[in-house]
């Protein structure tokens, strides 16, 4: 009887332990889409609610912060960091690879599981901790040759003597910090996901500049150009697609002369090949998420007679933010601006000499070419007039519940990975050409140690000499008064047109001729109108010797920023917070009154002609609380797709290239008897004005339940919302009421905005302004964790609290780690 | 009630020092030796004792770490489990004490096994 009891009590004891320890699968919707769920695993109750290991410890409170020590024998000297109130490191180091271990040592302290995150993504390595809901993104990565890609960076930046030394630092910091951790002080996004932290090392971080490659320097239409080309015939397609807009206002100043001769002038035209409707399902492209603005205005227009630099990079907004703000202090160089967690050093920010900042290039540097095998198996193909063999790599991909691993094999040729399975004949692929492949300089990294510890122009100059992609309009500006842009980076020679369609593989003659050389890479310094800008838009005029496209250039926020810093003058860094945070829209002002002027208002009810005048007067601000961007990006959509019906038809079957927004407006405004308005199910020929009129009146239709709301707005429509890394909606912050538009200088739209608000006023005592949505810990559970973002909402800014030593007691010093 | 308050007392100390180093059953194996070396009159003695003072240990601690946080990681945690983030605080307390109650329950029946029938009565 004793034993039974006591058999029975330690058997529910045991139960119950079993039970605590056990993550159970839950159904949940999906963050996409919340009519959808999926299984999701919740973390094992017992250990993840325990307060000795579970969650609470993740419970961060402003005394958990006392002041560290560690003693690290291998460093060479000793460091100190200083955290001030918004817990921004300023990192005091006698040299700067002790600086690079301090940096890897608090990114890791406040954003671990965004670096282990980042790394998993880009590596394909997401199935192993989420289960097979990522094995397509784990296959794709693959695919696409983003690990060869960082094989080939990491092993390059070993060559480097300079970048391997900084790298180590920085990893030996990264590694110190995990493996000081208990499981109880594992951030609190691993215990949920019931994974543990790996050790760092140098691959990872160039997976980390992988991923930042692939968001900026990876697009390209090759295979939606050639199906337009095919499906609308060269006519039309010229017409719908024009790669020059007329109204352009490039990066470099139109008129800028050249003083070089082009080393291969960019003119025989790329030969079509008759390569047929693609129909491969492209992966899914990230598209307007570019939206970023530098520029620099010289003395002469500013308050202080010094030069302001104002950079706003726009990327996908998440918590915690893809930055992380600090300062360094070396012998050499005070520098202070943000990183990217995995990656040293600073890439945005100022020196006690001047600022830099980077938008987007956006050239396409990745193309497409056709391969035709020679054998069904597809071991070879066709290369130049012989038979050659492709390399074929297979690859397991761990799957988290699943007992084995899945296999995938990737063929690579001369140009590249193939990334699609086969079409239907089974005798061609597609192989994708992307810089991103190659190995970079091996010094790129030195760009950005270069700029942090230079004095002057000439400084700037030469570390952009080193960097190699993904190409970025550098913007520059200087105590001295100097201020110069440079759309910089290794960008390919190409014929006219190459690379905008999908090219013949079977000829090495089809490839890119090179490089274009350093010295002849468009760049201008301290232009007669007084200010040098970029809103990744097109980088020069056409003059510009060498061919270059893109299907991302921006046509509308540098053509407006240009206009706006002409007309401005004694500018002071508050002019620049205004501009940044600006919402209105060339796109709005130039494409709606084109449309309002075709609607016919007399087929207007009583209650739709007010609607229609008060877009009439409206002052095409994106502002958070008009209603005018609701009805008039609505009523954009509809005309658009009525407009390009016969392309919409195609949409769903095929990747097909959609017309830019500035072509729709300038044929609307000129053109607006254009066949392209014609609407093929009728009978009729329409015209500009039947369209308008009809996707006017049916916007308002959609919209009728939405109108009479109290609360319709911008804000409250659109429901903007800045989302956890692992889209767990609780730690996300959901509907912010905020303005802007991607065809606005204020630039959120979509998931991406202003991802770091900068402005330095340089000066004897340099000032500089900043901020980014969200804030230095990556812990939900910290009070450092969304800091900023209601005063990014608000458009606010911090002043940078820029030290001048250690012993800067300005500020107070909430925190601090002593190594040494 | 002196013997309980000694109990509870060597199950918040005990307890706290195995859960800084072990994983958090080791309360319940603390639970089970203050159970097995106290001397209950009957198994339900034991399972409120060894109920109470885990209750009080995870409580009083999340608490602490929660109020010190003013609620906010608690208020997310909340949100994804879909409980209000008021019933934390109690439901942890609740958890730990299961594992207390069962702990010392069977640490006061496996002490039984080995006392004479006669010695109780």
């Amino acid at each position: 009887m004793k034993f039974i009891k006591f058999l029975l009590s330690l058997s529910a004891l045991l139960g119950l332990v079993y039970i605590l320890n056990k993550p159970i699968p839950i159904q949940t919707p999906t963050p996409e889409d919340p009519t959808k769920t999926k299984e999701t695993l919740i973390p094992p109750i017992g250990p993840f609610v325990s307060p000795f290991t579970g969650f609470w410890q993740n419970a961060e409170s402003l005394s958990d912060f006392v002041p560290q020590k560690l003693e690290v024998p291998e460093m060479k000297g000793k460091v100190k960091i200083l955290f001030d109130e918004r817990m921004v490191p300023h990192i005091f180091a006698e040299n700067l690879e002790d600086a690079a271990y301090a940096q890897g040592y608090v990114t890791a302290k406040f954003r671990l599981f965004q670096m282990e995150l980042a790394s998993r993504a880009s590596g394909g390595r997401l199935a192993e901790i989420v289960g097979p809901d990522a094995l397509e993104n784990d296959k794709l990565k693959r695919r696409q040759g983003i690990l060869v890609g960082a094989e080939r960076a990491a092993a390059a930046w070993k060559e480097s003597k300079e970048v391997s030394a900084i790298m180590d630092a920085y990893t030996a910091g990264i590694n110190k910090y995990i493996s000081e951790l208990s499981p109880r002080q594992y951030p609190v996004e691993f215990k949920l996901m019931g994974f543990k932290p790996e050790l760092w090392n140098t691959y990872k971080s160039a997976l980390v500049k992988k991923y930042m490659d692939q968001t900026l320097c990876f697009g390209e239409d090759d295979l939606e150009s050639s199906n337009a080309l095919k499906i609308l015939g060269a006519d039309t397609f010229k017409r719908l697609y024009p790669e020059l807009n007329p109204k352009q206002s490039p990066v470099i100043p139109t008129g800028t002369p050249w003083n070089f001769k082009a080393s291969k002038p960019a003119e025989k035209p790329a030969v079509q090949e008759a390569i047929g409707l693609i129909r491969h399902k492209v992966y899914e492209k990230e598209r307007g998420v570019l939206g970023s603005n530098n520029w620099a205005v010289a003395g002469s227009k500013t308050l202080s007679g010094k030069p302001i630099l104002a950079n706003d990079p726009h990327l996908k907004l998440t918590l915690p933010s893809i930055w992380f703000e600090l300062q360094i202090h070396t012998p050499e160089a005070n520098f202070y601006g943000v990183s990217v967690p995995g990656v040293p050093g600073v890439l945005i920010g100022f020196n006690e000499h001047y600022a830099w900042g980077e938008t987007n290039v956006g050239q396409d540097v990745n193309d497409w070419y056709q391969i035709s095998w020679t054998d069904q198996a597809k071991t070879s193909y066709q290369y130049d007039g012989s038979v050659k063999k492709a390399k074929i790599v297979i690859d397991s991909i761990k799957v988290r519940g699943m007992e084995k691993a899945v296999m995938d094999t990737v063929r690579w040729t001369e140009w590249g990975p193939i990334v699609y399975d086969s079409n239907e004949s089974g005798w061609h692929d597609l192989a994708m050409h992307w810089i991103g492949h190659e190995a970079p300089n091996p010094d790129e990294l030195l760009t950005f140690v270069g700029l942090a510890q230079g004095k002057n122009h000439g400084d700037y100059k030469q570390a952009l000499t080193q960097y190699d992609f993904p190409a970025q309009n550098f913007v520059f500006a200087a105590k001295d008064g100097d201020i110069a842009i440079t759309p910089n980076g290794k960008f390919p020679i190409k014929n006219k047109e190459q690379g905008r369609f999908v090219q013949d593989g079977s000829s090495s003659k089809n490839g890119w001729a090179g490089f274009i050389p350093r010295d002849q890479v468009p760049t201008t310094k301290n232009p007669k109108r007084g200010f040098v800008s970029s809103a990744n838009q097109h980088s020069t005029d056409p003059s510009y010797p060498y061919y270059y496209n893109s299907p991302y250039f921006d046509h509308y926020r540098g053509r407006y920023l240009n206009k706006r810093l002409s007309e401005m003058d004694s500018i002071t860094a508050e002019d620049f917070m205004k501009l940044q945070n600006d919402n209105f829209s060339l796109h709005a002002s130039e494409g709606l009154p084109a449309m309002l002027a075709q609607v016919d208002t007399t087929q207007l009810s009583a209650v739709q002609k007010p609607i229609f005048d008060k877009l009439k007067a409206w002052d095409f601000r994106f502002d958070k609380d008009k209603v005018e961007p609701v009805i008039f990006t609505n009523w954009w959509d509809k005309f658009y797709e009525m407009t390009f019906d016969e392309v919409m038809v195609w949409k769903d079957s095929i990747p097909i290239l959609m017309p830019e927004k500035w072509r729709v407006v300038e044929l609307t405004a000129n053109s607006p008897s254009d066949i392209i308005f014609d609407d093929k199910k009728t009978p009729e020929r329409e015209s500009a004005k039947q369209i308008a009129t009809a996707s006017f009146l049916a916007t308002l239709k959609d919209l009728s339940t939405e109108l009479v709301k109290p609360d319709f707005a911008w804000a409250t429509y659109r429901k903007f919302s800045i989302m956890h890394l692992a889209r767990i909606p609780a730690f996300s912050r959901m509907d912010l009421p905020v303005g802007g538009y991607g065809q606005a200088l204020n630039a959120i739209a979509g998931g991406n905005g202003p991802s770091w608000r900068m402005i330095v006023e340089l000066g004897d005592e340099i000032k500089a302004y900043g901020l980014f949505p969200g804030g230095q810990s990556g812990n939900p559970g910290s009070p450092f964790y969304a800091t900023d973002l209601d005063k990014w909402v608000k458009g606010e800014y911090n002043e940078l609290y820029f030290m001048k030593n250690a012993e800067d007691k300005r500020k107070p010093t909430l925190f601090s780690i002593d190594i040494n | 009630m002196k013997k309980f308050g000694l109990q509870t007392l060597i199950i918040l100390v005990l307890g706290s020092i195995a859960q800084y180093f072990f994983p958090f059953w080791s309360i319940a194996v603390v639970a089970a030796l203050v159970g097995f070396f106290f001397k209950y009159e009957n198994s339900a003695a034991s399972f409120a004792a060894g109920t109470a003072a885990v209750t009080l240990l995870w409580s009083s601690y999340a608490g602490f770490l929660n109020s010190a946080n003013a609620n906010q990681l608690a208020d997310q945690i909340g949100v994804l489990f879909k409980v209000g983030s008021g019933y934390l605080v109690p439901a942890t307390g609740l958890i730990g004490g299961l594992l207390g109650g069962f702990g010392a329950q069977t640490g006061t029946l496996l002490r039984k096994l080995f006392e004479k029938e006669e010695a109780v009565a």
